[in-house]
């Protein structure tokens, strides 16, 4: 049953990076409104030749144009935000690390955080925000095939031992090669 | 009615300019159709040739023509040229680059001069295939099974590149299709309102973009693995040969949707105007159309029953398997129902509608049976799966698209081929063709393994049959390919429109000038809308205006 | 930025099987999206691999990963991304015609992506000096397991990437060229956007591949 678990796990992990791509307007815009304060400004005037935040700040209104073509891009303000939330995240990503977890939450992790990073850059930096849908759509396809493609794969893979006979079953690779077993369709592995 | 219209004097797309570099450096969308329409027929022959060669082996159990490596570097050549320069390519870059942007009402593809490419970087790879096979061919069938095809001799890297370029050209191709669909659509022309084959080409395109990368990756690995050794399937090195064909048949399983769905669309085209019906259940067919994409890219592992895959993850892709029959059920009830009661022409194209759904039939049915995860683990390996995907990929996908050839021709070079020779030879290809494969039925549910040069005496009559009628198969598709060529230099001229239909190509000349329309057409109605009798329910009634 | 779609002035730009030019740059950018839909499925089958493998592997995984820098991992990533800001910010100053401000961005993103690859050559040039190698020539002592597995998915994951890197700086040489020559404007700017979105695609590719690898624990 481990390992039907570790099947539930890994799904759950890639729905939840996936669920950012909706989430992410609420989330990304708190991200970006927390960055949107003094220090921001005081950093972004010190740029040359910026235009200060004229249009919108965090929203991102597009005007209704035929093809969904986002006439004024967002503001310097709005990207170096996102900019600093991605470094905070990197810095987040990195402590957790250290934290000493689990392998599974660690992993959990790992990849939630990943992907609101990723989730921040699609959405501002590649102006999906804004954007016209059917990019949207593209992308949600492109990671669904990938999911697919991870989840029924690795179905295989980790079930591969399941309903055995106590004797002589093995969870890894490692643990049979640590007993000393070499297990029956796999060649014998000679120490490279 | 004369070829060149008389209101104008612009010459079509294959006089517009002349000289080998007009063809080979055109961004016309038409002549990079009829370019891959040269190409993907003499590797078709190719294939074709190295296909008798083994069923002449075949003739006699024993085996005497050729020595075992021969034949199996033979039968790797053949699936090879035959799926990837042939069957992939030929239905979506042959009638899709020809047809897609005359039935959108557009000028050409979104991104002509990618198109170019996508029709160079395909002569490159299969180039290096070619090349592949000079320098001594290799064995390890087009499926490249690990470890075989990383441990063995032979320019197997060249073979794996090859097929990587080709890959692009097919990834550029559906990128190109899908934009091109989405953006250039002719004024008053909905979504719903789109030929039937713009929704199969693009839910082929968006197969092609999604799955064709994962063959890619695979394919790169193979070469990393041969070249230095970098082993992610190689056992030794703790690697697992099963999730090669994982990855293999990520993309390959979907890659025959991406050969069925354009023929699929073809046939609804053909089945419309040649019984000069409105197409019924429009939108069951087009949405099934993106189903089976999807539907398709879950059911891969049914490839690897006996792999040493997890029996839970087999019973899982079973499962899944049975559901792709749903939507292609709908599309065969619905072209039959479209049928009934229609005014049914018997032009070539309407012959080769009867054959595809009688060999189609037959082929996706075999396939639900090897679905069946108790069966495949008796069937898999032998001739029964030979001869299903023979029925699918051949009995389907080439007959839809010689079909469409047959329907298309006139606007393609302005001429008519001789139609009731047409006929005649189709009904010569679908005998032949029965004859050539379902015996391999019968001998593979009794045990003949595929893939072996030489056989037990029982199964012999059977396979003398097969080869027979593979003999006569070739003469025949041989026969169809004259008649089409001499049709295509001095068949009598073509009308614009000599099958009626209703859809925007069938509105200008044949051949097309080189801008495709005079003008920009519009459209006020659906590409089906032939006038029905009281008791049957009409579409919107109005036709397409230019 | 106009759109001249139904005026009698149709620039230059507009190839002439379009009907216009909000036509063209909304094709272009559909095509590139395209384009990432397919990049992302092509990196996948190497995420497969690690996934695969680290779940066979686990203990190989934690030791592969000590072998690496993380510091080194770390500092590429904050380059990236910092290259990904000041990309986008190229082209925003394109789009409101401030072209040599865009130049210069586009020259910094250039910077930051041989910085990248700087240290990534110290990275392996380290590697090879231990002897880790992928594959059948692994022959460094440090890392337990399937080793060989580890660091052939290591390298082709990372230099797969690396790859992708030189391929997109050349293409941002070639872009600021264009914008120099007023071939890429403000109106015109499609191939500024198509060009930013692959390079934000590369950090994006980093972005998962750096906790995947060098934060296993």
């Amino acid at each position: 049953m481990d390992v039907v678990l570790n099947i539930l796990v890994m799904f759950g992990l890639f729905s939840v990076g996936l669920s950012f791509l909706v989430l992410l307007p609420v989330v990304g815009k708190i991200l970006v409104a927390v960055f949107s304060t003094v220090l921001v400004e005081r950093a972004v005037s010190r740029w040359r030749g910026v235009k200060s935040g004229t249009v919108m700040g965090a929203h991102v209104v597009p005007e209704p144009v035929v093809d969904g073509d986002v006439h004024e891009p967002p503001s310097v303000r709005v990207y170096v935000s996102v900019y600093l939330s991605l470094l905070v995240l990197t810095v987040v990503t990195v402590g957790v690390s250290e934290l000493g977890l689990l392998m599974r939450e660690a992993v959990f992790w790992a990849v939630v955080v990943a992907s609101l990073k990723a989730g921040l850059v699609i959405a501002w930096f590649m102006h999906l925000k804004g954007g016209p849908p059917m990019n949207r759509l593209v992308l949600s396809t492109s990671v669904f095939f990938m999911v697919i493609f991870f989840t029924l794969t690795m179905a295989d893979l980790s079930t591969r031992t399941m309903g055995g006979d106590e004797e002589g079953q093995w969870a890894t690779i490692d643990e049979a090669r640590d007993a000393g077993d070499v297990p029956s369709g796999w060649s014998t592995p000679t120490a490279p | 009615m004369s070829s060149l219209d008389s209101r104008s004097p612009e010459p079509s797309y294959l006089g517009a300019s002349r000289g080998i570099r007009s063809w080979l450096f055109t961004v016309d969308h038409k002549r990079i159709g009829v370019m891959y329409l040269v190409a993907t027929t003499i590797f078709m022959m190719f294939g074709g040739i190295l296909a008798g060669v083994l069923r002449m082996e075949l003739f006699t159990a024993a085996g005497d023509l050729v020595d075992p490596d021969a034949y199996n570097r033979m039968f790797t050549l053949h699936g090879s040229i035959m799926v990837f320069l042939v069957i992939i390519p030929a239905a979506p870059a042959v009638i899709g680059n020809f047809v897609l942007p005359l039935m959108l009402g557009a000028r050409d593809v979104a991104f002509p001069r990618l198109n170019l490419a996508s029709f160079h970087i395909y002569l490159a790879g299969a180039a290096l295939l070619l090349l592949a096979m000079i320098l001594g061919s290799f064995d390890t069938g087009w499926t490249f099974y690990t470890p075989y095809s990383t441990s063995t001799s032979g320019p197997v890297a060249w073979a794996l590149t090859g097929v990587f370029i080709l890959g692009f050209s097919s990834i550029l191709t559906g990128l190109n299709f899908i934009v091109t669909i989405h953006k250039m659509r002719a004024p008053g022309m909905s979504w719903f309102r789109m030929p039937l084959l713009l929704w199969a080409l693009y839910a082929t395109s968006a197969v092609q973009l999604l799955a064709t990368p994962v063959l890619a990756i695979t394919v790169l690995l193979l070469v990393l693995e041969r070249t230095i050794g970098v082993g992610i399937f190689d056992p030794a090195l703790g690697g697992d040969p099963i999730l090669f064909q994982h990855f293999f048949w990520f993309y390959s399983h979907p890659a025959v949707y991406i050969m069925i769905l354009p023929a699929f669309g073809i046939v609804s085209e053909m089945v419309a105007v040649h019984a000069q019906r409105p197409i019924f259940g429009y939108k069951g067919i087009a949405l099934s159309s993106l189903s089976i994409a999807i539907v398709g890219s879950l059911v891969w592992g049914h490839h690897m029953f006996t792999s040493g895959q997890s029996i839970y993850a087999s019973v899982l892709f079973s499962f899944l398997t049975f559901f792709v029959a749903i939507p292609t059920a709908i599309k065969v009830f619905s072209w039959v129902a479209t049928l009934y009661r229609g005014d049914i022409q018997i032009t070539p194209p309407m012959m080769y509608v009867f054959t595809f759904l009688a060999l189609f039939m037959i082929g996706g049915l075999t396939g639900v049976v090897l679905g069946a995860l108790s069966l495949d683990v008796h069937l898999h390996d032998t001739y029964f799966v030979v001869a299903h995907f023979h029925y699918v990929m051949m009995g389907g996908a080439i007959i839809a698209y010689i079909g469409g050839l047959h329907h298309w021709w006139p606007k393609i070079f302005g001429r008519m081929y001789p139609k009731r020779l047409a006929s005649i030879t189709s009904v010569l290809v679908f005998v032949s063709f029965n004859m050539t494969f379902f015996p391999m039925f019968l001998v593979g549910s009794r045990g003949m393994p595929r893939r072996y040069y030489e056989y037990i005496a029982t199964f012999e009559s059977l396979n003398q049959i097969a080869t027979v009628g593979a003999l006569l198969l070739g003469t025949s598709l041989f026969l169809t390919l004259g008649y089409l060529i001499w049709g295509a230099l001095y068949g009598p001229a073509a009308s614009r429109n000599p099958w009626n239909g209703l859809s925007l190509e069938w509105r200008t000349e044949s051949p097309p000038i080189e801008h495709n329309f005079h003008g920009q057409p519009t459209v006020s109605g659906g590409p089906y809308d032939y006038p029905v009798g009281p008791e049957i329910p009409s579409g919107d009634g109005i036709g397409v205006s230019a | 930025m106009s759109d001249t779609s139904t005026s009698a002035q149709r620039p230059a730009w507009v190839a002439s099987f379009f009907e216009s030019a909000t036509q063209q740059r909304s094709a272009a950018n559909l095509g590139m999206w395209l384009f990432i839909g397919q990049e992302i499925l092509f990196f996948s089958g190497l995420f497969m691999a690690y996934i695969a493998y680290r779940w066979l592997y686990p203990d190989t995984w934690l030791s592969g990963a000590d072998a690496l820098n993380k510091t080194m991992g770390t500092a590429n990533t904050v380059v990236l991304l910092t290259s990904s800001l000041t990309m986008v910010l190229a082209i925003r100053e394109l789009q409101v015609d401030r072209i040599r401000a865009s130049i210069r961005y586009i020259v910094a993103t250039v910077v930051l992506g041989v910085v990248f690859l700087g240290v990534k050559s110290v990275e392996y040039a380290h590697k090879f000096e231990e002897g880790i190698l992928p594959g059948l020539h692994y022959s460094g002592e440090s890392v337990e397991g399937m080793a060989g597995l580890f660091f052939g998915i290591y390298f082709a994951l990372t230099g797969l990437h690396a790859l992708h890197v030189i391929i997109g700086l050349g293409l941002l040489v070639w872009l600021a060229r264009r914008i120099h020559l007023g071939l890429v404007t403000s109106e015109n700017d499609s191939l500024a956007e198509n060009i930013g979105l692959y390079w934000h695609l590369v950090d994006l590719v980093w972005i998962f591949l750096f906790p995947m690898l060098y934060l296993v624990r």
